[in-house]
């Protein structure tokens, strides 16, 4: 839960599956099948020449050569720079403000509230708790709104509803407790495994 | 008395086990939940991303290299820009078939991995509970443990004797009875289904019960 | 934020000017704060700015609350506390700013607040 663009990521996947895709058979038909190389010939031909075409045709005023290149080293670079950014917005979103308003009453000045309120309440309300094995509260902003993150590990066998009606009410008096409500989302989680796996989940 | 291995499971009329949950069927309260919800159950593809990032990054790198090389008029590295094109223009000539149909191969293979993962959904081993103040995620894991202990207490055998799996749209409970103590399906599946009502996960899958004809001896 | 100068206020019916170290407007700040939320005066942080030639307060600072199973089972408790921690801190921010203009003279623009954790009072569970 966070703003990781999903999207997005599935866009630009599907698009560069679908080019190497192309690629590749296009390469194997090349290989197999002689009329494909005899149209390849004639269309791959026809750019080639008219790119060679272009790069005569904007050569420098002074020396030999075409600023074309540097034209395509520009975008090479952009490219590389998109890609950086890409990698950039995976896992993004957390935050440390759970509520924030500016100028709230009646004097001036800006209130808020870190998550680390939600956090330490939570915990010491959950401690010492012998069906669980741990407890994580983070923040995350989603869509500009800061939601809030609970992780539980219960023991195993521990039932999750019960489990979840208790952290809920929790919540509920976290939302007395800090004055605002803001959107929660409970996770009971078996820890770092449950990503890994297929359809099975076995006892 | 011997008996085979027994599905006591009743098999329902097909439900539409892929309705959408946009229109909230689990009670959150809040707003924005369905979008929480929506995200928490399927993958992000974050890692495919940065795996197509880096690939891109790659060829993008080698190729500004080749281009910077030549236009600043230098010998290039490894193959200058035009004559690769010519290469390229003037396949299958220039080489082996073999290598050609296994380099394309490999590459077709590539970007259907990429394009899978693009289309596919990606669910993830979760369930959504209901509830009233905020969106419940649950691993699969702790929902077949819950269920397990529910199926072994209502059994009355020993933890080794019992594996649950589930999935999402079935639960799959398989007891090996202690040898010598007859075991009653119908009272284990009815408990299973009890505790799965009580919990309500959406999709709610079905249960189903299978006993195992070797016991366990003494447990 | 460091000021070098030190701050001038407002003399009273004498001639002279009263000046003021940064250090102590802090101090006076930080045992404000600490009394609108009841917590000790060493937990709070306290950072001057400049706000157009007035003094603008920036407080980081915890606030004392009950623990969540106490609320569950009596609500009367959070009310004990003085409510909840946006309504406290709302009220804070209006008392230090009076406050600290009272006890030092010196003239505040705005008193910012962030609540940064919370130091949770009394335990969870009655054996």
């Amino acid at each position: 839960m966070n703003n990781t663009p999903r999207v997005l990521n599935r866009i630009l996947i599907g698009l560069l599956g679908i080019t190497l895709l192309a690629i590749g058979v296009l390469l194997v038909l090349l290989a197999t099948v002689p009329a494909v190389g005899v149209w390849w010939h004639e269309w791959a031909g026809g750019i080639l020449n008219f790119w060679l075409d272009l790069f005569e045709r904007t050569q420098f005023p002074s020396r030999q050569g075409s600023w074309l290149w540097l034209v395509i080293c520009f975008v090479l670079v952009v490219v590389l720079g998109l890609m950086v950014a890409w990698i950039a917005q995976q896992g993004k979103g957390r935050t440390s403000l759970l509520v924030a308003e500016e100028d709230p009453g009646d004097a001036p000045g800006n209130v808020s509230i870190g998550h680390g309120v939600a956090e330490q309440t939570l915990r010491a309300a959950l401690a010492d708790r012998p069906d669980l094995a741990g407890v994580t509260v983070a923040a995350y902003e989603i869509k500009g709104e800061p939601s809030l993150r609970i992780r539980v590990e219960p023991r195993q066998g521990v039932a999750p509803h019960a489990l979840a009606a208790e952290v809920s009410s929790l919540v509920e008096a976290l939302d007395a407790v800090i004055g605002k409500r803001t959107p929660v989302l409970i996770h009971i989680g078996s820890g770092a495994r449950s990503r890994f796996g297929r359809a099975e989940r076995v006892r | 008395m011997s008996q085979d291995t027994q599905n006591a499971g009743v098999g329902s009329g097909a439900h539409d086990a892929d309705a959408v949950p946009g229109s909230a069927p689990l009670g959150s309260g809040a707003v924005g939940m369905d979008r929480i919800l929506k995200r928490e159950t399927h993958s992000s593809r974050a890692v495919v991303s940065v795996i197509a990032a880096a690939l891109v990054m790659a060829v993008c790198a080698y190729a500004l290299l080749e281009t910077a090389v030549r236009a600043t008029g230098q010998p290039p590295w490894l193959v200058d820009p035009q004559t690769a094109a010519e290469r390229v223009v003037a396949l299958p000539a220039g080489i082996g078939p073999l290598l050609l149909v296994v380099t394309g191969a490999v590459i077709a293979m590539v970007g259907l991995f990429f394009f899978l993962n693009a289309v596919l959904p990606g669910r993830r081993a979760r369930h959504l509970l209901p509830d009233r103040r905020a969106a419940v995620v649950v691993d699969d894991e702790v929902i077949a443990a819950a269920l397990a202990r529910r199926a072994r207490l209502a059994a009355n055998v020993t933890q080794e004797q019992v594996m649950v799996v589930v999935s999402r749209n079935r639960v799959l409970v398989s007891v090996r009875p202690t040898s010598g103590v007859p075991l009653r399906p119908d009272a284990v599946l009815d408990a299973v289904r009890r505790e799965l009502q009580d919990m309500g996960p959406w999709p709610m899958p079905e249960a189903r019960i299978q006993v195992s004809t070797a016991g366990v001896v003494g447990a | 934020m460091n000021m070098t100068a030190e701050t001038p206020i407002r003399g009273t019916a004498m001639a002279g000017h009263n000046r003021i170290s940064t250090q102590a407007l802090t101090s006076v700040a930080r045992a404000a704060a600490g009394e609108a939320l009841g917590v000790p005066a060493h937990d709070v942080r306290a950072e001057w700015s400049d706000d157009n030639g007035l003094l603008a307060l920036s407080l980081v600072m915890p606030v004392a609350v009950p623990n969540l199973t106490m609320v569950l089972r009596d609500p009367g408790r959070l009310a004990a506390f003085g409510g909840s921690i946006w309504d406290r801190a709302v009220a804070a921010k209006a008392q230090i700013l009076r406050r600290v203009t009272e006890l030092t003279g010196a003239q505040l623009s705005r008193v910012d607040i962030r609540i940064s954790g919370a130091t949770v009072r009394g335990g969870g569970r009655v054996r």
